[in-house]
């Protein structure tokens, strides 16, 4: 029976969980993946929007109650809302807070859920200490399975280089972009700034200074995603 | 028999759903442009989110049903998400004098949803010898020429620095249908004649729903 007939004459009789013939869309046996709105059904499980109407059903011609739609905007509006991680740090010159590799405010710790795509900026003030001179050269770095190491995640972004070097009591500051990143759900992520300078100006490398770090989590915008992509397989 | 059901019968006979009294509500016949409801599907149809039941109608009646819900679920998930455009570029040497523009990013074209972009870019340079630089936020739509977006920060720098710009421009209106990009401008600013040597550019553009229920389409 076509689905307009079920949807609009027959809704009592449709209501009850079906089978469709060909694979199903999503995990769901009533929806087939060739149906035009499969992608729509897709992108709401993915986002934890649905999570069907009971066992492998999403029951298509079923009509949405008051009350459902309430959980479904509930939950719509989960998967929309922008996830901020952000870290602003002061320190004093000590403990060579500047050598070349140090990471400098840490943005906390974020597992997505959902298919999302994470970018922001960072900005670092420097002031060496007496008798010092540093160069000032960051980058935006980010971990991955919670881990310790951090990758390069942008390009770097220079104030001072070696010969160059910001001496005592002048401050030196510098921001960085991090490039929009597509985040995989179910992997542990930290953002931090990263500093590279050149050490060749400085015997030793004590600065005072603050830094921060911005950065913004958000839905991924395309109907397909490497989750989605997965979802298509068998079964 | 209820409208609701008198138009399930309609539409299971072929016949097209019974227009409105009034003038129709963003195109739709079937929906008065007086109804109080008229600005919620006029919003929904100036984004995209709903396409009507049959061309010309909405339907405003019939019950939706949950595979109707998920495409209009993503649609309005695919309005409310930015759109982001990023571009970086390096380079050995950049004169001032030129106007050159770096970082431009690929234009996002073809929405239909009014939109608004916020733009942020970062510019570091070494120089050689005195010197000072500005640098603008410029946009092209269509192709078209750069046209300045936002007043110029600037810095100088001495012999053997690094020069350092970061400038915005937030809440840019971008029409419905155009094709529209931006970059940085770098000018000379503030004395010196030297060019700048080694060079690293970044630039961000988030493309914003904009909300209300009125809008250019």
């Amino acid at each position: 029976m076509p689905r307009f007939l079920c949807t609009l004459a027959v809704a009592l009789a449709c209501a009850l969980p079906g089978v469709a013939a060909a694979a199903p869309c999503a995990g769901f046996a009533d929806v087939e993946d060739s149906d035009p709105f499969c992608p729509s059904v897709e992108w709401m499980k993915n986002r934890a929007v649905t999570t069907g109407c009971g066992g492998p059903s999403y029951c298509p011609a079923a009509a949405v109650s008051r009350l459902q739609m309430a959980a479904f905007l509930n939950r719509f509006a989960n998967a929309l809302t922008p996830v901020y991680l952000g870290s602003n740090v002061s320190w004093s010159a000590v403990n060579d807070n500047l050598t070349p590799g140090v990471i400098a405010c840490p943005a906390g710790s974020y597992t997505p859920a959902f298919v999302g795509r994470a970018h922001g900026v960072a900005m670092i003030s420097a002031t060496p200490a007496a008798n010092d001179a540093v160069d000032v050269a960051v980058e935006f770095a980010v971990s991955t399975d919670n881990g310790v190491t951090y990758l390069a995640a942008s390009p770097r972004q220079t104030v001072t280089s070696s010969g160059g070097a910001v001496s005592t009591g002048r401050t030196a500051s510098v921001a960085v972009l991090m490039p929009p990143t597509d985040l995989v759900p179910g992997t542990g992520y930290r953002f931090a700034l990263r500093i590279i300078r050149a050490a060749a100006s400085a015997t030793t490398a004590d600065a005072s200074g603050v830094c921060q770090v911005h950065v913004l989590i958000e839905n991924r915008n395309p109907a397909t995603s490497p989750l989605e992509v997965a979802a298509r397989g068998p079964g | 028999m209820t409208r609701v059901h008198a138009l399930a019968l309609a539409a299971v006979l072929g016949a097209a759903p019974a227009p409105a009294a009034g003038a129709p509500c963003a195109g739709f016949a079937d929906v008065d442009s007086a109804d109080v409801f008229c600005p919620s599907v006029e919003w929904m149809k100036n984004r995209a989110v709903t396409t009507g039941c049959t061309p010309g109608f909405y339907c405003p009646d019939p019950d939706v049903s949950r595979l109707a819900m998920a495409a209009f679920m993503q649609r309005l998930g695919r309005t409310l998400s930015p759109l982001l455009r990023y571009a970086e570029g390096a380079g050995a040497s950049l004169d001032p004098d030129a106007g050159d523009v770096v970082c431009a990013t690929t234009a996002v074209a073809g929405e239909t949803y009014p939109r608004s972009a916020s733009v942020r870019g970062i510019l570091s340079a070494s120089v050689a010898a005195s010197a000072g630089i500005a640098v603008h936020v410029v946009e092209a739509v269509d192709g078209g020429p750069w046209s300045v977006r936002n007043a110029q920060p600037a810095t100088v720098g001495g012999a053997n620095r690094w020069l350092n710009v970061s400038t915005g421009k937030g809440a840019v209106p971008v029409a419905p249908g155009t094709a529209t990009q931006y970059g940085l401008r770098v000018t000379r600013h503030g004395g010196g004649t030297a060019n700048l040597g080694a060079w690293t550019c970044q630039l961000e553009a988030v493309y914003a729903s904009r909300t209300g229920s009125a809008s250019p389409f």
